[in-house]
């Protein structure tokens, strides 16, 4: 408890302290999963590629709390991750890297035909995390390259899995004091 | 731009990126309590079973054996109550099952099936009906058309098996205790051997052959031997040898086994031949003589398998013995040992199993 206030406090004195910084990030971009298929049934991991939407609201310089969607298709696999989780940032001059945690729902569909089906369908928790590198490119726009780990329990099994995304992060609003551009 | 923080965020992203692959085999095992077939996916690498999703598939009632084709697209079970067979088709991604409709009608208690290397016929022992139905398979789509009327045969047949070349199929009859041959014609007919049948032991239940058509190996389960019987020409004294497909026992034969020997499997090389006794609980193990078919019981045996193992399976690869208890419901995982990449016979309990929660009615392990 000691802990989780000091860093609170920390957050507020760095944004009392230092530079402005957006109050929203929205990221979007492609992604690409390396599924644990092996434990459905498949003889290999697959990649399945898809999007990946993420928003950020800083609450304070460092510390914010992020939303986050995920979808990934394969020839017989659909997978979709609803997450939140907090998030703390680490900034620099041209740069910052974003490190979260992120709990929620994982969704994972699977078409293989039946006679009175089309395929086979599991929701369950799923959890992770993962950090994000975003490169300042334009004042109101970055360049972001993030890795996740999720943990996902679909199909009373549980799956290790990996994501990378890329794209572009858009920040909106400002906190703090406003930075020379 | 690259500086120490971005260099470990991008080693990182590499690491996460990175995925690994395995070969594997595929496992369908008949659920009668269900009415369902389950699939498995074997690990090469360690033996261990995971159920393929969507697993169970439905079924018939009652479904009892199961043969996958030699070109693992298709699978049939025998849906013993219903008597119809039922065709499923193979997802070529991950050996998921989809029934293709209709199912196909057999005689009375389909208790046994089998099917020729090449894949066009395939054998159902009608244990009520006391026949033979065969069946030429649909390359393209599996689908099966009865070559004549069932084959009328002695009652109660309970167990068959067709020789890797496809010329010779053996049925097992319990009643009689003996094996009956039939040569099968090149269009699926089915003709008695002289001589048939052959005396094998009381209760015979389960036949297997070995993968050069030197050997035929079936459990009597009353007696608890196994009987081992040479195929004509192969070994055969006169005037036996004169008839192609005639069965002759081999020095020795029977050979003992544990109480109430109810399955039997041949590893692909011929080389062990693994039995499971229900009464006590284990699986024998022999090494068969190629050149005679003698068979030594391995001394390292023989091997705990849990509770009433009533079926004993071996993978394509002769690497994994698969024993199923039918009082726990498991699936134990046995690996051969092997010295210098032989292997001894003898097996090694992987530690892995498999927990079925229904009766199991039989099991094919394919490629």
């Amino acid at each position: 408890m000691i802990a989780i206030v000091c860093c609170f406090l920390l957050g507020w004195a760095s944004a009392a302290l230092g530079q402005q910084v957006p109050r929203f990030d929205v990221f979007g971009g492609y992604s690409d999963r390396g599924f644990d298929a092996k434990k459905l049934g498949y003889p290999n991991y697959v990649n399945l590629y898809g999007w990946n939407f993420a928003a950020t609201g800083h609450i304070f310089m460092k510390y914010g709390v992020v939303v986050d969607a995920s979808g990934h298709y394969g020839s017989q696999l659909r997978l979709f991750n609803y997450m939140v989780g907090p998030q703390y940032t680490r900034r620099r001059q041209k740069s910052d890297f974003d490190f979260h945690f992120l709990y929620g729902k994982a969704q994972t569909r699977v078409n293989i035909p039946q006679l009175t089906r089309s395929g086979f369908e599991s929701v369950g928790r799923s959890m992770g995390g993962g950090l994000d590198f975003n490169y300042h490119w334009k004042p109101r726009i970055s360049f972001r390259v993030g890795a996740d780990y999720f943990r996902s329990d679909t199909f009373k099994t549980s799956q290790n899995d990996a994501r990378a995304s890329v794209g572009l992060v858009f920040h909106f609003g400002h906190m703090g004091h406003r930075r020379k551009l | 731009m690259l500086d120490k923080d971005n260099l470990l965020a991008l080693t990182l992203l590499l690491l996460l990126a990175s995925i690994g692959c395995a070969s594997s085999h595929t496992a369908y095992l008949t659920l009668p309590s269900v009415n369902g077939i389950s699939a498995y996916r074997v690990d090469n690498s360690n033996g261990r079973l995971t159920e393929i999703v969507g697993s169970p598939y439905a079924t018939g009632n009652s479904p009892g054996p199961v043969v996958v084709d030699p070109t693992h697209r298709f699978v049939w079970v025998a849906n013993r109550t219903d008597n119809t067979i039922s065709l499923f088709q193979i997802d070529s991604v991950n050996g998921g099952l989809s029934e293709v409709l209709p199912r196909t009608t057999t005689g009375y208690n389909p208790l046994a099936m089998a099917i020729n290397s090449s894949g066009s016929f395939l054998f159902v022992a009608n244990e009520v009906s006391s026949s033979i139905s065969v069946y030429s398979i649909n390359s393209v789509n599996g689908a099966l058309r009865a070559v004549s009327a069932p084959f009328p045969t002695f009652q109660s047949p309970v167990a068959l098996a067709v020789t890797p070349s496809g010329q010779y199929l053996y049925v097992v009859n319990s009643n009689l205790g003996a094996v009956l041959a039939y040569a099968v014609s090149p269009s699926g007919t089915l003709e008695t051997i002289a001589g048939s049948p052959f005396f094998s032991g009381n209760g015979a239940s389960a036949v297997t052959v070995d993968p050069k058509e030197h050997f035929l190996y079936v459990v009597n389960t009353t007696d608890s031997t196994v009987s081992i019987f040479s195929i004509c020409p192969y070994l055969c004294p006169a005037p036996v040898n004169a008839t192609p497909g005639a069965l002759s026992p081999v020095s020795g034969s029977p050979f003992a086994t544990g109480m109430a020997p109810v399955s039997l499997a041949l590893t692909p090389s011929g080389q062990f031949l693994y039995v499971a006794n229900a009464s006590s609980n284990n699986i024998s193990g022999y090494t068969i003589d190629p050149t005679n078919g003698f068979a030594t019981e391995i001394t390292e045996g023989p091997f705990s398998a849990g509770s009433t193992p009533t079926l004993v399976v071996s993978d394509p690869d002769g690497v994994y013995i698969y024993a199923f208890s039918q009082t726990s419901k498991t699936i134990t995982v046995f690996t051969l040992t092997t010295t210098g990449g032989e292997p001894e016979g003898d097996l090694t309990n992987t530690g892995f199993s498999a927990t079925i929660s229904q009766p199991v009615a039989a099991m094919s392990v394919s490629q």
